[in-house]
């Protein structure tokens, strides 16, 4: 395999581990709260109390 | 029960139609097959009929509404006629009875028939080798073996019942909110510890008829997270990723699996790298052989560096005479040999006994531990308790106060040791 092939491999996947990494809660929470019928109060979602 | 078909009826009462009634059609039968629904199997239900007449947009409706309950495991809308005067007719007491909607709470109707075509199967032709394939898929399809269920979860019963996944030590909060039937949000709060500081942990959890999406994160930001999705009704792909701050303790593991009449087929590929091939993966199948008996492989295929390369087979039994006794075996490789055996010794108390036997050459270790647990369920509280062979004793407790409400204790002793760890926690569900 070129070299330059394994370069760009190890950077798309440094890359995607970051956005994985940082924006994989942000997405399971966007996706519950567009698909719950009742929209929950964001509160609810970050705050343990409420 | 009670409730469900009330709810059922409201949905179409509320939308203009009518209900003719209810009829039971048995309590608590056991399924023809274990059926799976809710990310849970169930081997028995009760089968519950409601006619009624609605339009169709209510019936799709109350179809949608079902499918989302947790106490139905399947459900069906068959039609009787289109129009309301052909069903009842003048002078007719009693309208057909075939055809009427169901609302199974917890139950299943319409199972798969296998046709069996008994006439080609005499006619066997010994001089077609294609032939051969065929008769043997027939025979098999006569046997009606149930599904095995997944590699993984071969000694299921045994993993519910020991302490070892439940343990905890230190203070422990947990509060779960259950947001929507989809989507489920946890707080976790655990109490420092000398070696150990506080953390706090947030999950959130999102599953669909096809998906499930759970991920977790902690206080030093190290993510858990899980993918699962059902390409079919049979083929399902799982992923797991364990991504920290440094490279070294990242994990990402992929796994496809597909869910045959009487097998299991699953390949699975932990840390695969496209640059140099490094990685490890297995590839395993679990077959019924009898109803009572499963036996299954598994291939492992390992390559930690890019010219190392090791592979290993391992192999594994299940045994279940009845519905209350599980014997399990399995090996990994040539050096380690785990046996487990489950009994349900009443409806309230399960006890299991797990023997693992490790013969390492290499490093010269052989050795052997041995576990007895027993698990009882109670309406109010669940205890857990377990020995080991090393002289540990341990015990967790977990009190249901009110409803989304308990209470958890957990201890464990080593008198070899002389070592103990204590845990208390709470599990808050609102």
């Amino acid at each position: 395999m070129n070299d330059s092939v394994k370069e760009v491999i190890i950077r798309g996947t440094a890359f995607g581990k970051f956005v994985l990494h940082w924006g994989y809660i942000p997405l399971i929470i966007y996706i519950g709260y567009k698909s719950s019928y009742p929209r929950p109060p964001l509160a609810r979602i970050f705050s343990p109390m409420a | 029960m009670a409730g469900l078909l009330k709810r059922s009826a409201e949905t179409v009462l509320d939308r203009g139609g009518a209900v003719r009634g209810f009829v039971n059609m048995g309590r608590d039968q056991t399924l023809p097959y274990r059926m799976k629904r809710h990310m849970e199997y169930h081997t028995s239900g009760t089968y519950w009929l409601m006619h009624y007449y609605a339009n169709p947009k209510t019936s799709g409706v109350l179809m949608s509404q079902l499918k989302l309950d947790p106490r139905v495991i399947r459900c069906n809308v068959v039609k009787v006629t289109d129009k309301l005067n052909e069903m009842v007719a003048v002078g007719e007491t009693q309208a057909p009875a075939a055809g009427d909607i169901s609302v199974p709470s917890v139950a299943s109707l319409g199972f798969k028939h296998r046709p069996v075509d008994f006439e080609e199967e005499l006619h066997f032709k010994f001089w077609n080798p294609l032939h051969y394939y065929k008769a043997l898929n027939q025979h098999r399809m006569r046997l009606n073996l149930p599904n095995p269920g997944q590699f993984e979860m071969l000694n299921r019963e045994v993993k519910g019942t020991m302490l070892t996944n439940f343990m905890f030590d230190g203070g422990r909060a947990d509060l779960a909110k259950i947001l929507s039937p989809n989507f489920q949000v946890m707080h976790t709060f655990q109490l420092g510890l000398p070696g150990q500081p506080s953390s706090f942990e947030f999950a959130g959890v999102y599953a669909d008829e096809d998906t499930l999406m759970h991920g977790k994160m902690d206080t030093d930001f190290n993510l858990q997270a899980r993918l699962n999705y059902a390409l079919s009704k049979k083929l399902q792909f799982k992923s797991q990723a364990q991504l920290a701050s440094s490279d070294s303790q990242s994990m990402f593991q992929a796994e496809s699996e597909y869910t045959g009449a009487d097998y299991t087929a699953n390949v699975k590929a932990i840390n695969p790298s496209l640059v140099d091939g490094t990685g490890i993966y297995l590839a395993s199948y679990l077959q019924s052989i009898t109803p009572k008996l499963s036996i299954g492989a598994e291939l492992l295929y390992q390559c930690p560096m890019p010219k190392v390369q090791e592979t290993s087979t391992s192999f594994s039994v299940r045994y279940q005479p009845s519905a209350d006794r599980v014997w399990v075996a399995q090996t990994q490789g040539t050096s380690l040999l785990t046996t487990s055996y489950w009994r349900k010794i009443s409806d309230k108390c399960d006890a299991g006994a797990e023997l693992q036997l490790v013969n390492i050459a290499a490093q010269g270790r052989r050795d052997a531990s041995c576990s007895v647990g027993v698990k009882y369920d109670f309406a109010a509280s669940t205890i857990r308790a377990m020995a080991d062979n090393f002289g540990k004793v341990s015990m967790l407790l977990e009190e249901k106060i009110a409803p989304g409400f308990s209470f958890l204790v957990s201890g464990e002793l080593d008198h070899l040791k002389g070592e103990n760890k204590f845990g208390v926690g709470l599990n808050i569900e609102s």
